[in-house]
Order: structure tokens, then C-alpha cells, then sequence
């Protein structure tokens, strides 16, 4: 219905309802008001006359009560008639001339059955009577009737119902036409609007304008305006809307819109990329289309839980595509809420980490891995040890330890390069996976070492075979790059709980019989004692020692004549490092030696010693005047460091002394080592002018081509030939070779460790020239030394000796 | 406006004008009941209708009183009254005023009641001219089945004392009254006073006309109930120069007409009668009335003392005369 037709119909609606209610309300309660004053009225005509006549009722005169009722009814002109009745209910006086009417004997006997007063209403003729009827006494059955004629009070009161009547048909006559004329005020510019969002909803550009709408009313202006604003709002929530859905539709991260109960609603065109399925596909169906099965019932209770209480759910999923492929989500579910509260979307926004956390596991994996051998690494390793040690407190077993480093691993390395030193641990990784059980663990902790955990043995006796199998399984060459390689290893072994009963201790255990391994020769095994540790502990003492010894002025040199077998003289002196621990005493070398060696003290240490002896034999050489040759012993780290030939120039310099009265000597092993940097080192000492002698000489793999180039001075025979050469054959033999050798080659001969007259007279027979040992003497202190010195030459059995106590230390 | 639009307009207020004329038309043209006022029957076929509908009832008895405030009062204490023996005896009861110019005794004499409320004067009267029957007496506020008498004057009056009365306006309640008029009769007459010594003597009808004849001014002193004088006294209306002995209270007698049974019954209801408690409620300034208190047993030796005295002043002579004739 149009709206001009329900205003008209509403106005003349609403006039013609209240001119009916005026009309009818109006004139019934002019009506009621008329007959309420009427028979109020009446009650009270009743009242006052039956106070007057009641006593004359009681008192039986009638006729004086009729007397009174006549003049009653002559004074009221409204008053019908007038009538009384006794206290046995009978009719006891009226006003009536001719009789009694009949019709009102009912209504009599109506009364006296009523108790109180009683007002009724009747048509008389063309009249209406007002019948009022009142107790003489409360209580008691004398009553006084009353009839007033209520005629001329309704004529008036029709009268004016008419007049009423007339103004509400006039009033609904001119809220027609208002309405019709308001109607078309109002409706007209809605229309206009309505065109225009007619427009609207076609597309069509409209351009927000105030159409004529003044002739509506101020409401219908204002409705133009907000209809205005509401058109730029919309016009603004639309370019948001659209821009929103463009993001939707261009994100990379698939977007999925389900209701409360799970059911798709949209999907984005990532979501189709990533699942397979399309818009079509997808809209309508479960959420549970992509479900891979992977992922336990209480995640998607967690999940369920977590969204329904409102919160936001963010994990990451094993989802399904179309074509039955898993892969990775990292997806983040957010509920939607209305207005009250309740959940009324699901919106879910994921991307595809199926790479990415490929790539995590492939870190993970290397985290845990060596990527060489592809062997667990030490983290792993302690991580299975420990879980392994929680098993074994539950089952009462033991388990094993072995820790394990090659042998000599660096020279490989440094020889051969580090591609076949690696193509070494891969290939060893193998074997030793042939030496162990499934169970068993075997980890790269880095470098050259290996661990490998053993568990469910009862004793040493069940990891002892699984170590020697590794040894054996090592005998194999290593056939790399058309080389053989032998390689061995020396093993630690510590066990559970006895030598330990966490992870770091057994592996620091391990660590430390494997090196008593070493120390016993290498390619060996050792369990694992107390003592080892003691020695550990104190060779940790002794190193902490030493690297403060040099700064504390610890170190002594000690000093060894070398004479000359045929006049007894002193024609060099050996210099040796001892050190005086303040709390130890004076230390033996062949106990600190080894540590300052690994260490790399020994550098320092030796350059302290040769300037130190350089120093000492300037002074001997002012003191004494003659040329005294000191030799001083170079380690293999001094002797192929690139500042050895600058250290000795500037002590030369320093000490002032002539460089030929220096003499370096340097092992036989260390000079063979790497003969072109032996080489190198040679001529650079000889050009210096520094002499240089060939320590333990027969003990290591001289070649005699090399010999014959090396600028070599002297040979020094090792104590080891000395020792027997006067009860072993085989010792005599070599060292008469050598002696022979050096003077074949005019290389001075020296022989160490000459402690007895038989071996002196040996020498003696063979040429050795000089000798130098405890038959003539100990090594000592300068001061001491210098007793000799001014000692005069003779024989060897006259000088001063020591003892039989041999000095194998050296300064290597 | 185009042809179709007025059309619609024309249509759409057709239809409103005819329901507005329709429900104007049923809002004027209301109906009632139509009588018929012309239509005339004799006063006596009114009375015999009107009466047939309220035929006597052989269980009703008409209870009648001479003791009146007015008509209304009167009706309002003892319509109470008798919803509680309609209760009690389970008979209707029906109250009965006296005519002004007829007595209560002759009510009781004519059967016109059968019961009735009467002072010890109005009994004695009763008893012999129509063999009444005392039922029960009334207990006053002080427990007691007797009363008095109270000589009241204004409080302003110079009367101190009875002998002050001589040659004075005397006023007495009604003729029948006891304590309106025997006993006050008795006091003046144990005092030496006789009606012959006032200047003025007359019968007011009630104790309310007798005080309100001393208050007005328009007799001297008056002879009246106690508990009405106290009270009027009490409120400074009046003043009481003198207070009588007591005698036999009223009481409710009935007549010989009435059967015995009915006659038990209605005595045990009045003895059973508890004004003060589970009663109480029911009535109306049952207090005022000379019953305050409820009931006693009756008996006509009770009265012998009132006996004699009207004797003495003539009343029953007269009375007795009066059925002689």
C-alpha cells in the first residue's frame, strides 16, 4: 500500500476513531453524569422524605404519609410519583390518584427483596424514569419509592450528542482532506528519493543532491541529508569492502571463512592454490576436507576449545591437498563475534611451511648430526648418554664409554690435505659402525674424535672385545686416492656407574684413558682409574706451573761438558733447562719437557734458554778467555718456526757472542720430518754461522743423501747405542758405523750417555773424538761449572764424576 | 491528482463516513426496560401483592422494645440483636417498632409481638393486663441486673438538692419508662415530693427529650436512665443532684402465645448471650443499652417491690380499671 494512501488512511482513521470516541465517550458520560445527578437526586428526595415520613410510618397514619407524598410529588414537577411501603412490605401510602400502577409492583417486590438503596432505570412511554428505592430504616423493610422523570434531561442530552456528532463528522471531513494534502507533501519527495536509490541500486553514478524536499517538512530535509551521508558512507564501507576483498583475493596466505559449525563459507584463490580444491569445490563443504589424519583427537579438542571460548588458535597443521599430498600449514583461527557475544564465523588465514620446516629439520638434523660422517655429535651423543644412564638406574646395568682419537690424525692432514684426511673419518665412521651393535651409539665429537656408548654390558670384560675389534678393524689399510693409508687410535674406556655416573664425567674419563693410551705407545685401549686422573690432575698442576715458571725466573740452566777424549778438554759445553718449583723442588725434564711441548711454552722457553746460554758463554768467554762452544737443544716447534733464524740473530746480538760458538741440536726424527724445510732451516743457521749437530743420532730414518747435504756440524750418537755397546754387538756395530760415518762425511762425532770406563774405552778405540756423560760429568749449574773449566786437561778417569745417573732429558 | 488517486480518496472516506454514522446511530439509540405506568390496579390488589410476597411467616417472631433513642438508633442496636438470636435459635426474628401512640404492652398483649425489650414498669403493666413472661433481665456496665435512676439538672442550676425541686419544672421520660419515670417518681416520693409540688411536671417520652428538655432550659430537672445522665453529666451537659436505689433492670419478656419451646430456646440465647466478648463485634453501642453486660434469669418476684409502689401510685389501678372497662 503506498505510503500517501496509509497516511490518508490513518489520518482520517485516527479523526474518525476520536470523533466515535468523543462522540460515544463524550455523551456516554454526559449520560452517566445526567443519571448519576438524577439519581443522586432522587436518593436524596428519598432520603429526606422518608426522615420525614418514618415515624408516621411507625406511628400508622397513612393518611397524613399520602398528604405528604402528594405535596412531594406537586413540588418536584420531575418526580413521576412517590409511593411508600410499610415495615411488613406492604403498600402503606402512594402518590398515584387512580390506583397503583401494575408494572410496578415487580418492581416493588424487586426493592423489598434488595437490600440498601436500589436505582433503576425504565422507559415510560417516550420518557426514561429514574426509580429509586430507600429503606426507612436501615436494616428494616419500610421503603420509600421515588420515580423522576429523566425526559427533558435526555432530549438535551441528545441534542447535544447530535451537535457532538455533526463537529466529529466535520472533523473527520477535514482530516480527510488534510490527510490527502499532507499525504502528498510528505510522500512526493520520498518519492524523489526513492527514484534516486532506485538510480543508485542500478549503478548509475548518482551525485548526492538536495532534491526539493522542503515542501515535506524539516523531517523529510533531514532525511534528504542523511540520505546523503548515507550514500557517501556506503560509497566509503564499499571502497572498503573492495579493497578488503582484493586483499582477500591477492594474499598469499589461504583464507578460509566457515560458519560456527565448521562449514566453508569462502576460500581465497590461495587456498585453492595451496589445496588443490577450488572456490566451487570447497564452498558448503567441512573444514575437514584438508584433515590428513596426522594430528591426534586432542589437538582438534584443544582446538575446538580454544575457539569456542573465544581465544584465538594458532598452530601448525598437517593438512591434505586434493591430490592426496600432505603438507605443512602454519595456520591462525580467529572467531568471529556478533553483537552479543556469540561466535558467529571462523576465519582461518595459513600459509604453506612445508619447505621451510623441511628446512628445520634439515637444520635440526644437522644440529645434531655431523655432517661428515653423518655420525650423532656431541650434543646428540650427551643427550643419548644421559637418557642412557636414566635407563640404566632403572634396569641395574652398566654401560660403556669409549672415547676414542686417532693416531697422529694431524699429519695426515697436514701431509695429504684435509679431503682425504675427511674421506679418513667417513670411511672410519663405517667400519666402526661394523664394530658396534645396533643400539649402540657411535657420535664424531669433532676433530679426529669419536665416542662411541655402549649399554647393557655387566663389566669391563664385554666393552674390552668391542675395543680391541675397533683396533683390529683399523689394521685394514685405508685405501684413498690410490694411497694406503694405515691408520690406528688410541681408546679410552670409562664405565657406568662405576667411573661415573653422568654424561660429562664419563666422557672426561674416557678422554683421560685414552690419553694414558697414548702415552702407552697409542693404538691401544685403557680403562679408565683413579690414578689416571691423579696423573691428569697433576700434570694439569704441572702445566699450570710451568706457564707462570718463566715469568716466577723458575727455570735454571744446567750445564754438561763435552771433552775431548784425547786431551780431556772441554770443548763445548750442553746447555740443559731444568725447572726449581718452589714446592716440588727441582723437577725432572723428562716431566715438564712433554708438557711445554704441547703446550707451545717450549718456544718461549727455548728462547729464554738460548739467550740465556748465549749470555752464559759470552761471560765464560770474557772470564776464560777461550772460545767455549755451548750447544743448545731446539725443539721441533722452534725448529720449524718462520722466526728461528731472527730469534737467533737478535740473541747473537744480544749475548754478543760469535755465532760459531753456538751450536744448535736438533733431533733426528725432528730433522727428517720434512727435509726441505730441514733444508731451509740448515742453511739460514749456516748462514748465520750457527753450528748445528744432529741429536739422538741412529735413532730416527736418516736418509744418507741428506745427510751428505745438510750443513750438519756434528752427530750426536743417542745414550740408547752407548748404553751396551760394551756387552751388545749390535750396538757396538751401529755405533762404530756411525762414528765412521761422521768422520767419512767430516762431521764431528760426539757420543751421549757415556757413563763407564768400558765405554769410554770403546770410543776411544773406535775415534769417537768427544764424549759426553756422566763418566766425566753431570750437568750442573754455571757456577759450578766453571770449577771445571779452570780444571786443567787431562784424563777423563781424572775428572770430577757425578755418578752413573743418566741425563736423557734434551731441549728438543 | 489523477482520476484513479480520487477515486481511492472518494472510496476510502465512503467507507469511514458510513462506520462513523453507524456507530454514531448505535451510540444514541440506547434501549431500556419499558414500563407501563397507566395500567392501574386498586391499592388493595397492590397491598395483597405485595404482601403474598412477603406472606407471614409462622417462624418469625416480631421482637418489639420501648426502650427508643429514635427510630434509626434503635434499629441499629437491635437489628444486630436479632441476627445473633436468629443465629442462637435458628427462628427469624423481626423488629418491630411501637407505634408513638401505642405501647409496647399491648404489642406484646395482641401478639403483634412476641417478644419484646420492656422496662420493669412497662412488666409490671405487662404482667397484669396480659400475663407477660420475664425471660431474662439485663446486666449493666457494673454486672448488675438492676438500675437507676438518676435527678439531673443544668449545671448551671441553683438546685443543690432533691427538697430544691419544689415548685420547680420536672421533666420525666416516658410514662412507661421505669427509670424515666417510676423510679424517679419513687425517689421524690421517698423524699416528701409529690407532682403536686412542682410548679411543672411533664412526660417527655424518652430520656434523650428529657435531658435535652433540662439542657434547653425548658424544665428545671428530670428524672432519667443513670447511664445516659452520667454521661451527659460526664460531658458537662448536665449535673446529677441525686442518684437513686437500684432496682430490678429491664428485660425481654414474651408473651403466654408463644410456645414454651420457643420460649427456652430464646432464654437460653439470651443467657448465652456475651456482649462483652465473642458478641461484641456484631453490635452496635450495645453498651448505651441497659443488657450492656448481657443477661440474668428473670422472675416475676423480682419485680414485687416495683410492684407495690405502682400500686401505690395508682398505675396498675389504673391499669387494672382499663381491662375492668
Amino acid at each position: 500500500m503506498k505510503l500517501s494512501t496509509r497516511i490518508l488512511l490513518l489520518i482520517a482513521g485516527v479523526a474518525l476513531f476520536q470523533g466515535v470516541v468523543i462522540v460515544l465517550w463524550g455523551g456516554s458520560l454526559m449520560h452517566k453524569s445526567l443519571h448519576d445527578e438524577l439519581s443522586e437526586r432522587v436518593s436524596v428526595i428519598g432520603k429526606s422524605a422518608g426522615e420525614a415520613v418514618v415515624d408516621r410510618v411507625i406511628d400508622g397514619d397513612a393518611l397524613s404519609v399520602n398528604e405528604i407524598l402528594r405535596e412531594l410529588k406537586t413540588a418536584n414537577e420531575n418526580i413521576e410519583y412517590v409511593y411508600i411501603t410499610d415495615f411488613d412490605g406492604n403498600m402503606f401510602a402512594h402518590s398515584f390518584k387512580n390506583g397503583f400502577p401494575r408494572d410496578l409492583i415487580a418492581l416493588t417486590q424487586k426493592a423489598s427483596a434488595s437490600e440498601g438503596e436500589m436505582l433503576d432505570r425504565y422507559a415510560v412511554a417516550a420518557s426514561e424514569i429514574i426509580h429509586a428505592s430507600h429503606p426507612l430504616i436501615e436494616g428494616m423493610d419500610a421503603r420509600i419509592h421515588v420515580g423522576i422523570n429523566n425526559q427533558d434531561a435526555i432530549k438535551q442530552l441528545s441534542s447535544i450528542r447530535y451537535q457532538m456528532a455533526g463537529v466529529a463528522i466535520l472533523a473527520v471531513v477535514m482530516s480527510f482532506f488534510a490527510g490527502i494534502y499532507l499525504s502528498r507533501r510528505v510522500t512526493r519527495p520520498l518519492s524523489r528519493l526513492v527514484a534516486l536509490l532506485r538510480y543508485y541500486g542500478r549503478g548509475v553514478a548518482v551525485a548526492p543532491f538536495l532534491v526539493d524536499v522542503k515542501s515535506g517538512g524539516q523531517e523529510v530535509v533531514e532525511l534528504n541529508v542523511a540520505f546523503k551521508e548515507m550514500l557517501s558512507e556506503r560509497l566509503r564501507s564499499e571502497a572498503s569492502m573492495q579493497r578488503l576483498s582484493m586483499a582477500l583475493e591477492q594474499s598469499g596466505d589461504a583464507v578460509t571463512i566457515t560458519d560456527r559449525d565448521g562449514i566453508i563459507e569462502y576460500v581465497n584463490p590461495a587456498f585453492e592454490k595451496i589445496t588443490g580444491y577450488s572456490k566451487r569445490e570447497a564452498v558448503g563443504k567441512s573444514h575437514q576436507i584438508v584433515n590428513s589424519g596426522q594430528h591426534e583427537p586432542e589437538f582438534f579438542a584443544r582446538l575446538w576449545q580454544t575457539i569456542l571460548s573465544g581465544e584465538v588458535f594458532s598452530e601448525v597443521f598437517i593438512n591434505r591437498r586434493k591430490d592426496g599430498s600432505h603438507y605443512y600449514e602454519e595456520k591462525t583461527i580467529t572467531p568471529i563475534k556478533d553483537a552479543t557475544g556469540g561466535i558467529r564465523d571462523i576465519v582461518s588465514s595459513g600459509r604453506d611451511v612445508t619447505e621451510r620446516l623441511e628446512d628445520q629439520e634439515h637444520l635440526q638434523y644437522l644440529a645434531h648430526h655431523d655432517a661428515l660422517t653423518a655420525l650423532p655429535n656431541r650434543a646428540l651423543f650427551s643427550d643419548r648418554l644421559n637418557h642412557a644412564l636414566a635407563q640404566m638406574r632403572e634396569v641395574d646395568d652398566n654401560l660403556a664409554v669409549l672415547f676414542l682419537d686417532l693416531d697422529r690424525f694431524k699429519i695426515i692432514n697436514d701431509t695429504l690435505g684435509h679431503g682425504i684426511g675427511d674421506e679418513v673419518l667417513r670411511v672410519l665412521a663405517e667400519r666402526l659402525k661394523d664394530c658396534v651393535r645396533e643400539g649402540d651409539t657411535i657420535a664424531r665429537l669433532g676433530g679426529d674424535e669419536f665416542a662411541i656408548l655402549i649399554q647393557g654390558i655387566k663389566t669391563a670384560n664385554h666393552a674390552a672385545p668391542i675395543a680391541q675389534k675397533i683396533l683390529d678393524s683399523l689394521v685394514q689399510p685405508f685405501e684413498l686416492d690410490d694411497r694406503e693409508l694405515y691408520i690406528t687410535t688410541s681408546i679410552g674406556i670409562s664405565l657406568a656407574p662405576m667411573d661415573g655416573d653422568d654424561a660429562q664425567s664419563l666422557l672426561k674419563h674416557a678422554d683421560i684413558a685414552m690419553y694414558r693410551a697414548k702415552d702407552l705407545g697409542r693404538n691401544t685401549y685403557q680403562f679408565y682409574s683413579q690414578s689416571m686422573s691423579d696423573a691428569a690432575l697433576e700434570r694439569l698442576t704441572l702445566e699450570t706451573d710451568l706457564r707462570h715458571a718463566l715469568e716466577r725466573e723458575e727455570f735454571r740452566l744446567y750445564y754438561q761438558p763435552q771433552v775431548n777424549l784425547n786431551s780431556g778438554e772441554i770443548t763445548g759445553i750442553e746447555a740443559l733447562l731444568r725447572w726449581q718449583h718452589p714446592e716440588l723442588g727441582l723437577v725432572e725434564p723428562v716431566e715438564f719437557i712433554p708438557i711445554l711441548e704441547e703446550t707451545g711454552l717450549i718456544v718461549q722457553v727455548g728462547e729464554w734458554v738460548l739467550r740465556s746460554a748465549c749470555i752464559q758463554a759470552k761471560r765464560w768467554q770474557k772470564l776464560y778467555e777461550s772460545p767455549l762452544r755451548v750447544a743448545v737443544n731446539l725443539s721441533g716447534r722452534q725448529f720449524s718456526g718462520h722466526e728461528l733464524s731472527a730469534t737467533l740473530r737478535n740473541i747473537l746480538h744480544e749475548a754478543q757472542l760469535d755465532p760459531h760458538l753456538l751450536e744448535v741440536e736438533i733431533t733426528e726424527s725432528t730433522v727428517m720430518r720434512d727435509d726441505r724445510r730441514t733444508m731451509e732451516v740448515f742453511n739460514t743457521l749456516s748462514e748465520l754461522g750457527v753450528g748445528i749437530a744432529i741429536d739422538d743420532f741412529g735413532t730416527g730414518y736418516s736418509s744418507l743423501g741428506y745427510l751428505k747435504r745438510f750443513p750438519i756440524d756434528t752427530l750426536k750418537i743417542d745414550r740408547s747405542f752407548i748404553r751396551d755397546i760394551s756387552t751388545d754387538p749390535d750396538d757396538a756395530a751401529i755405533v762404530s758405523a756411525i762414528i765412521a760415518l761422521a768422520d767419512s762425511l767430516n762431521l764431528r762425532v760426539i757420543a751421549e750417555g757415556v757413563e763407564t770406563e768400558a765405554q769410554n774405552a770403546f770410543l776411544c778405540d773406535q775415534g769417537c773424538q768427544t764424549i759426553q756423560g756422566y763418566l766425566f760429568s753431570r750437568p750442573m749449574p754455571a757456577d759450578q761449572l766453571e770449577q771445571l773449566l779452570v780444571t786443567p786437561p787431562g784424563s777423563v778417569s781424572d775428572a770430577n764424576r757425578v755418578g752413573r745417573k743418566t741425563d736423557n732429558a734434551r731441549i728438543h | 491528482m489523477r482520476y484513479s488517486v480520487a477515486i481511492r480518496y472518494l472510496l476510502i472516506f465512503c467507507v469511514f463516513a458510513g462506520i462513523a454514522l453507524g456507530l454514531l446511530g448505535c451510540g444514541l439509540g440506547e434501549s431500556s426496560e419499558k414500563l407501563d405506568l397507566t395500567k392501574r390496579v386498586s391499592d388493595k390488589t397492590a397491598s395483597v401483592a405485595l404482601t403474598n410476597d412477603g406472606a407471614d411467616d409462622p417462624e418469625v417472631f416480631n421482637f418489639g422494645f420501648d426502650l427508643r433513642g429514635s427510630p434509626h438508633e434503635d434499629a441499629r442496636q437491635y437489628l444486630p440483636f436479632l441476627d445473633y438470636l436468629e443465629q442462637a435459635t435458628s427462628y427469624r426474628f423481626r423488629l418491630r417498632f411501637t407505634p408513638n401512640d401505642g405501647e409496647i404492652i399491648d404489642d406484646l398483649g395482641s401478639n403483634v409481638v412476641q417478644f419484646a425489650a420492656i422496662g420493669a414498669e412497662s412488666y409490671i403493666r405487662a404482667r397484669h393486663q396480659y400475663h407477660v413472661i420475664p425471660l431474662v433481665r439485663g446486666l449493666n456496665q457494673y454486672n448488675k441486673a438492676e438500675y437507676q435512676s438518676v435527678i439531673v439538672v443544668a449545671p448551671g442550676s441553683p438546685v443543690e438538692q432533691l427538697q430544691d425541686l419544689v415548685g420547680k419544672r420536672f421533666a420525666f421520660g416516658s410514662l412507661s419508662s421505669t427509670r424515666g419515670h417510676l423510679i424517679p417518681r419513687i425517689v421524690l416520693q421517698e423524699h416528701g415530693i409529690s407532682l403536686q409540688d412542682f410548679k411543672l411536671y411533664d412526660h417527655t417520652g424518652s430520656h434523650t427529650n428529657c435531658a435535652k428538655a433540662v439542657i434547653s432550659g425548658e424544665f428545671d430537672a428530670c428524672g432519667m436512665q443513670d447511664i445516659m445522665g452520667r454521661q451527659l453529666a460526664a460531658e458537662g451537659l448536665l449535673r446529677i443532684v441525686h442518684e437513686s436505689n437500684y432496682f430490678p433492670s429491664s428485660g425481654i419478656v414474651t408473651n403466654s402465645k408463644v410456645p414454651e419451646e420457643v420460649r427456652d430456646r430464646v432464654k437460653q440465647a439470651l443467657l448465652d448471650f456475651k456482649p462483652l466478648s465473642i458478641h461484641a463485634k456484631r453490635l452496635y453501642r450495645w453498651q448505651l443499652t441497659e443488657m450492656s453486660n448481657g443477661f440474668v434469669e428473670a422472675d416475676d418476684e423480682d419485680y414485687h417491690a416495683l410492684h407495690e409502689w405502682n400500686h401505690k401510685f395508682g398505675l396498675i389501678r389504673h391499669a387494672e380499671a382499663s381491662a375492668e372497662q
